[in-house]
């Protein structure tokens, strides 16, 4: 491609008095006019506005223009607009550069008339500098799969999957138990409505298993999973039934002459199956199946009663795992929860004293598809309870033995089981020993007053510990009631434990297949709290139910809702575009040593080290952090869009006259520089020695950009980059923060002191401490002296040139990582 | 409240849930309706709490029994001495036992020209390393033995046993003639002044004679060597050992044996030694290692191991009493002919119950674990 010129124009903004109150924007036009590549300078009112717009587009065509600069607010606000507005003249929306001169300068500078005037000139300087290097981008078209992979058959997945389905989407519903249903299945009654669990369920369920455009695939579990957003590539395995499913009719012979009884974990494990079973009589697919793990064997055939006494001949004891490869455009994860196990809480004798149950075992006792049909009664000697306690937060708010979070659902939970046993049994003595009682939502507080009113005792303290009488198998508590500060002892017939909600056992397995982040308490990390709730912070994949976090089942459901419909964004669209911000690899460049890989949150980049085949970036998958390039050591990858030519340019550009009055600040697009433009929009006002260059971030500064800038002869730099655990790219700023670490002890070996680096994390929400940041920062710069400025130039400018004595490329014996 | 703030901070007291567990399974509390350790916090943090005093604040034992069971381990008993600091700075009067011997003896102790005839009682046979950077820390054994003496509890027996059972392990110790009480009792009762100037005299003497190790067989000097005179004078501290922590390792490899002992014992779990140091398996390896002998353990055990009713020489009277007889009571319940303990308080208090509960307990014999297994050397 030939090499054109250059031809720029810089659209300087009045912004009404907002700018032009406190700005001299007029000097500021004409001193743009002056930049090299500069070909016409135009100041206007209101640039965002259509006369604004209009006159850009204007200017475009009459001055040929290929490179636009409007200096106005920040880009966070209006370079969609004015994007879209040169792409209307022709250009190539990449080719636009935002100055703000708003947040950045006039708003912030009210009281300097000439410090605010010539800050906003050094921005457009800068502004200019990289947009002489800006070049056109192609957003990259993806095609996208119609159908969906939703794993998890609970309620949030059952939803998900009508949802979707309903919508006239593919769904395949992949469940790994042999049945759908879940947690809901497995309950007796729902809060608040007291609605019959499987009752509300059971329909929907049918639906899942006749529904034409959902493909069920019951006892199955997810292998793998590659590709990126709108082109999945998932592989199940769908493990062997050893009957089949489509020809079952459920008469149950098999399991009638089954020799193998074992206890029925759908039951808590109070009752017992065969090994021959169907998981529940509402369970779909509709069928039974052979429990491998507990037949007498299937090579050689030990038993094979089952075979013999099945009429339909559905029964291949031979059965083999299937594999199945799909290809699907998003995928909802909706695996659920687990349930907390009391047992190393030894003060409750769960693991001791029979007539200490969990809420989960109490669900089957009183469920009347359970073990006793309904019939409330007590492990030890099967009478009916008549007094009975539930103690609550078992697992739960603790660091002692638990997790430390809160589980949602267990105050309702224990609210709704006491009305249930007063149903059964109005007699009932019940006592609910809590910390708090959390009734929240819709209908909540009503049931727990109709609890109260139907007699049932809330005591103020948890038990310090459970004793057990040996002759009645009575428990004995003991608990102060805090609201008497008294010591109280209680003998009850049966205790309840309220225990917590819990990540799944292997949830792990799954993470590590789809690369989904954990948050700290090991439920999967949602793409933002407030406004992202049910997204992964991978395009394509999103969350419903408990796997994200403990709810109940208006909340699933919620969810699943949610999950669908952001899904059906995704395909409903022929092609996606995603922004032209990618990593590309020079593998001429490349050593294939594997850090890139390594860095990346999304794991867009695979490298094979051994074969040193060079480093393969899905560009799909790829978010534009940059912390690849920044990692680098070979200078073989190139950020589209935030070149490491341009960053050097702004640097050069802000740097070139009175370099140490200015303080160079690296900040990152979605927290530090948003922290920086409420700072504007609030009107806090700082010194204006400081000079910002916005990359989307942290990870992206390399230790080229802070070294370069030293050299050019700044007195201080900034690195700047969302909280450690809230990184937009989810964890590239602890690559930023290793860098920086490293980089001070190099400097404290070249006798900088490491203090003119700077390290703060500051989140879009403190403009406050990033005003208070910037005069921090101003007040060290002022100690900054020329002879140390003079000094670190020196040093290195020889850092410098030996290392380019020394070879291009360094031989890498171990990666930094 | 700014004497507060970083004790406040440390002991984590605002997380407390009010769940009123400690309340439950705090052995005063059992017996005493009045003492609440939950409440002592609440009233202190209360918004109108100046002027009032809270008597309770010198019930507490120090067991840690509370913060074993907070689901945010809240330090209330660090709280408590801390506001014993604050009483005591605001002048109240603290009530001691035994006349306020041991206060006295600990005061007489911090003073510059301290002079002691402390080492009389030390066997012949005992090898001494004077060249060794290790250091046997005695504590107030030979003191208690005097204080004592009608008591027939002879702690001093325990120290002997440390010292041949580290002989014959060849672990080389220095004895110093001037050591003085580690103070963790005057740091327990509020008196800052008293610990540090005791502290600040011991580290200097530790420094003055080369020490880099110190070994020792009271929990209490332990965990105050140990943990509280880095917290409270700052620097890195010296590494510090549980006898127990020097000879376990030792049996477990074969590379010390024990002799024979046929008898039922059963262990008493110091508090500080267990549930403030975490060291529940050496005193039970140890004497696992010596033949013939059956270790039963008590209802309370480990982590849930009930209290001697210790108070720092502050308190004694019919709580301390009432929880004494329930812990002879599990160990009768055992079926033990001997009760093993690790720690000299224990052994104290545990005797001083034993002798005037009118038969309560008099059949379980006690013995300090290192005399013991000592005694199965011979």
């Amino acid at each position: 491609m030939a090499e054109e010129e250059v031809r720029i124009g810089v659209f300087v903004c009045d912004c009404g008095l907002n700018i032009a109150g406190s700005v001299d924007t007029e000097e500021v036009r004409l001193f743009a006019e002056k930049l090299p590549n500069v070909v016409v300078s135009v100041r206007n009112r209101y640039t965002c506005a259509d006369p604004g717009q209009q006159e850009i587009k204007k200017h475009i065509k009459e001055h040929k223009l290929n490179r636009v600069v409007v200096a106005s607010c920040t880009p966070r606000l209006h370079e969609i607009t004015f994007r879209n507005c040169i792409a209307e003249a022709g250009l190539n929306p990449y080719v636009l550069e935002l100055a703000s001169i708003r947040e950045h300068a006039s708003w912030v500078h009210l009281h300097d008339r000439d410090a605010a005037t010539e800050k906003a000139k050094d921005i457009v300087k800068i502004a200019v500098a990289r947009a002489r290097l800006l070049q056109p981008q192609h957003e990259t078209e993806i095609p996208v799969t119609d159908a969906a992979l939703v794993i998890g058959g609970g309620v949030a997945g059952i939803q998900a999957a009508l949802d979707l389905a309903d919508a006239g989407h593919q769904v395949y519903l992949v469940e790994e138990q042999p049945s759908i249903g879940g947690i809901m299945a497995q309950l007796d009654k729902t809060f608040p409505t007291m609605d019959c669990s499987i009752c509300v369920l059971g329909p929907k369920m049918m639906d899942v298993g006749r529904h034409p455009r959902i493909e069920l695939m019951a006892n199955s579990m997810i292998e793998d999973v590659s590709g990126y957003v709108g082109n999945f590539k998932v592989r199940v395995r769908k493990r062997a039934r050893f009957v089949d499913e489509t020809l079952c009719s459920v008469c149950g012979k098999c399991a009638e002459v089954c020799p193998v009884v074992m206890p029925d974990e759908l039951q808590q494990g109070f009752s017992s199956r065969k090994a021959a079973y169907i998981p529940f009589p509402q369970a779909v697919p509709s069928a039974y199946l052979i429990d491998m793990e507990h037949c007498l064997g299937n090579n050689p055939v030990a038993c094979a009663k089952c075979l013999d006494a099945c009429d339909k001949h559905c029964i291949d004891l031979h059965m083999q795992d299937k594999i199945v490869d799909l290809q699907v455009g998003t995928i909802i994860v909706a695996t659920g929860m687990g349930i907390y196990d009391p047992t190393p809480l030894d003060e409750y004798g769960y693991a001791r004293f029979e007539n200490v149950i969990t809420s989960m075992e109490f669900e089957r006792l009183i469920c009347g598809g359970g073990p006793t049909d309904g019939h409330l009664i007590r492990p030890s000697d099967h009478q009916a309870p008549k007094r009975i306690g539930f103690i609550q937060c078992v697992g739960s708010r603790t660091k002692n033995r638990g997790n430390p979070y809160c589980s949602n659902v267990c105050c309702m939970n224990t609210i709704k089981d006491s009305l249930l046993i007063k149903e059964h049994h109005p007699d009932a003595e019940i006592y609910v020993f809590y910390m708090d009682i959390r009734a929240f939502g819709k209908g909540f507080e009503d049931l727990y007053r109709r609890s109260k009113e139907i007699g049932v005792h809330y005591i103020r303290g948890l038990p310090g510990e459970v004793t057990e009488d040996p002759m009645t198998r009575n428990l004995r508590l003991k608990v102060e009631n805090t609201t008497s500060a008294r010591i109280e002892k209680y003998e009850l017939d049966m205790v309840i434990l309220s225990v917590g909600l819990e990540p799944r056992g292997h949830l792990k397995r799954l993470t590590n297949i789809l690369n989904l982040s954990q948050t700290s308490d090991g439920f999967v990390m949602e793409a933002h709290p407030k406004l992202r709730p049910v997204d992964a912070p991978t395009p394509g994949i999103f969350f419903a139910g408990c796997v994200e976090a403990p709810k109940d089942i208006k909340d699933s459901v919620t969810q699943a809702g949610a999950a669908a419909a952001r899904s059906s964004i995704i395909l409903n669209a022929d092609k996606l575009t995603s922004e032209a911000i990618k990593a590309i690899v020079d593998l001429t460049k490349c050593n294939s040593c594997g850090v890139c890989a390594k860095v990346c949150p999304y794991g867009a980049i695979k490298v094979d080290i051994k074969a040193k085949t060079g480093a393969q970036i899905t560009a799909a998958a790829c978010a534009g952090c940059g912390t690849c390039a920044a990692e680098c050591r070979f200078d073989a990858i190139a950020m589209q869009h935030f070149s490491d030519a341009q960053i050097m340019a702004q640097i050069d550009a802000a740097l070139e006259e009175e370099p140490q009055k200015k303080i160079i600040s690296f900040l990152c697009n979605w927290c530090s520089y948003a922290g920086g433009d409420l700072a504007g929009v609030s009107r806090l006002q700082y010194p204006p020695n400081n000079r910002f260059i916005r990359t989307m971030c942290s990870g992206r500064v390399a230790e080229k950009f802070i070294l370069h800038a030293f050299e050019k002869g700044a007195p201080l730099v900034l690195v700047s980059g969302c909280h450690i655990n809230d990184c937009h790219y989810i964890n590239a700023n602890h690559w930023t923060k290793r860098r920086v670490e490293r980089l001070w002890e190099r400097m404290k070996k070249w006798g900088i002191r490491p203090e003119r680096l700077q390290l703060e994390w500051i989140s879009a929400a403190e403009g406050p401490r990033f005003a208070q940041i910037m005069r921090q920062l101003e007040e060290m710069r002022q100690k900054v002296t020329s002879e140390e400025i003079e000094h670190t130039k020196k040093v290195l400018k020889e850092q410098r040139l030996s290392k380019k004595k020394a070879g291009e490329q360094e031989k890498v014996t171990e990666p930094y990582i | 409240m700014q004497n507060l703030e970083r004790e406040i901070k440390d002991t984590n007291i605002r997380l407390c849930l009010d769940c009123g567990k400690c309340t439950v399974v705090c052995p005063v509390a059992q017996h005493d309706p009045a003492f609440n350790p939950r409440l002592i916090a609440q009233r202190r943090l209360a918004q109108n709490s100046h002027g009032s005093r809270d008597e309770t604040i010198w019930s507490c034992l120090s067991c840690y029994m509370c913060v074993e069971r907070c689901n945010y381990h809240v330090n209330f008993p660090r709280f408590i001495h801390a506001l014993r600091a604050e009483s005591l700075a605001e002048g109240a009067q603290i009530q001691c036992s035994h006349g306020g011997a041991f206060q006295t003896m600990m005061h007489l102790m911090a003073r510059e020209d301290l002079q002691q005839k402390r080492l009389d009682w030390l066997p012949k046979d005992v090898e001494l390393s004077g060249q060794s950077d290790t250091l046997f820390f005695v504590g107030c054994a030979p003191y208690f033995d005097v204080l004592f003496n009608d008591l027939g509890v002879n702690t001093l027996d325990g120290v002997k046993g440390a010292l041949k059972l580290l002989n014959r392990a060849q672990i080389p110790f220095n004895i110093l003639a001037n050591e003085r009480c580690c103070g963790r009792d005057l740091l327990l009762q509020g008196d800052r002044k008293g610990f540090l100037t005791l502290a600040k005299a011991n580290v200097e003497e530790f420094a003055r004679h080369g020490v880099k190790r110190i070994i020792t067989n009271c929990p209490e000097c332990y965990y105050t060597l140990k943990a509280d005179y880095p917290n409270m004078l700052g620097g890195r501290g010296i590494e510090v050992l549980h006898l127990t922590q020097a000879i376990a390792p030792l049996v477990q490899s074969g590379k010390l044996s024990l002799g024979k002992l046929e008898k039922r014992v059963t262990y008493q779990d110091p508090c500080t030694l267990g549930r403030c140091s975490r060291i529940f398996d050496e005193p039970r390896q140890i004497l696992g290692a010596v033949a013939g002998l059956k270790l039963v353990e008590m209802e309370q055990s480990r982590e849930k191991a009930l209290c001697c009713g210790a108070t720092s020489w502050l308190q004694c009277g019919a709580v301390n009493r009432q929880i004494q007889n329930q812990r002879f009571a599990q160990a009768e319940a055992s079926g033990a002919e001997i009760l093993v303990t690790a720690c000299p308080k224990c052994q104290i208090h545990l005797r001083c119950a034993q002798k005037s509960s009118d038969g309560k307990g008099a059949r379980v014999e006690i013995q300090d674990l290192a005399s013991l297994a000592a005694r199965s050397l011979d």
